[in-house]
């Protein structure tokens, strides 16, 4: 699966090197609120080794284990700031 | 990188109006690492904002965190101990919770602010810092701080 995550006021760029291959980049939803990207191994199968690189600029975010996904990331946007 | 790798970047990009907080925006970003088996380095920077950091099985091999900003926190469990932390910090406050039966090699370089270790309070310039060097299980963190706070504990 590989669903796409961003917000109105908050782009975020995803980009997934594997085999050489650049497989996605620069999203950028409309106007949801929610949404979630996931890489996951039935699409990415032979993986040894992960590299991650992430840039935070603003607002809050956890990082933690736990998926099946090799990565996986779900984006909120609230209006009311100060408001997770 | 051989085609068994897999490199993920992720960046969070704003326009001008939510920069300016002019809408009011405040993001919020649940992030999982998924098949923690699988050697994994990491960079995280951040720039500003919060951000809580939890592994514990996640197979780390090293991790590299930048900050100008912000409030980070990050936790390391037993099995998700990297082998090496390379950590630069110019402002914000940074904490580090790692396991109390680990030990430490700590390189740094500090200009400003503070580096707590387990409470102690370290001095300014380059120095080294070991805590609990007999355990079997090391750390080795490499620190430049320009400002801010960076506290190691274990726990």
């Amino acid at each position: 699966m590989l669903a796409i995550t961003a917000t109105s006021n908050s782009f975020i760029s995803v980009q997934i090197k594997h085999r050489s291959w650049i497989r996605f980049s620069n999203v950028n939803t409309e106007n949801d609120k929610t949404q979630t990207l996931e890489v996951h191994k039935s699409k990415y199968s032979d993986v040894e080794k992960r590299e991650l690189d992430l840039q935070f600029t603003a607002g809050r975010f956890t990082l933690a284990d736990g998926s099946d996904a090799y990565f996986k990331v779900e984006a909120k946007y609230s209006e009311n700031f100060g408001e997770p | 990188m051989s085609g068994k790798d897999l490199r993920i970047e992720f960046r969070q990009k704003q326009n001008r109006a939510a920069v300016l907080n002019l809408f009011g925006t405040n993001p919020n970003y649940k992030v999982e690492v998924g098949q923690n088996e699988i050697p994994t380095q990491m960079k995280l920077v951040l720039t500003a904002g919060d951000g809580e950091v939890d592994f514990s099985a996640l197979k780390l091999t090293k991790a590299t965190i930048e900050m100008t900003a912000g409030d980070l926190n990050m936790n390391f469990k037993d099995s998700s101990i990297p082998e090496q932390i390379d950590i630069k910090l110019t402002a914000g406050d940074m904490t580090l919770n790692l396991p109390k039966d680990i030990a430490l090699e700590l390189e740094y370089n500090k200009t400003a602010g503070d580096i707590k270790v387990d409470n102690n309070n370290l001095k300014n310039g380059y120095d080294t810092y070991t805590y609990n060097s007999g355990a079997s299980k090391k750390v080795k963190i490499n620190a430049k701080v320009t400002a801010g706070d960076l506290k190691i504990n274990f726990k």
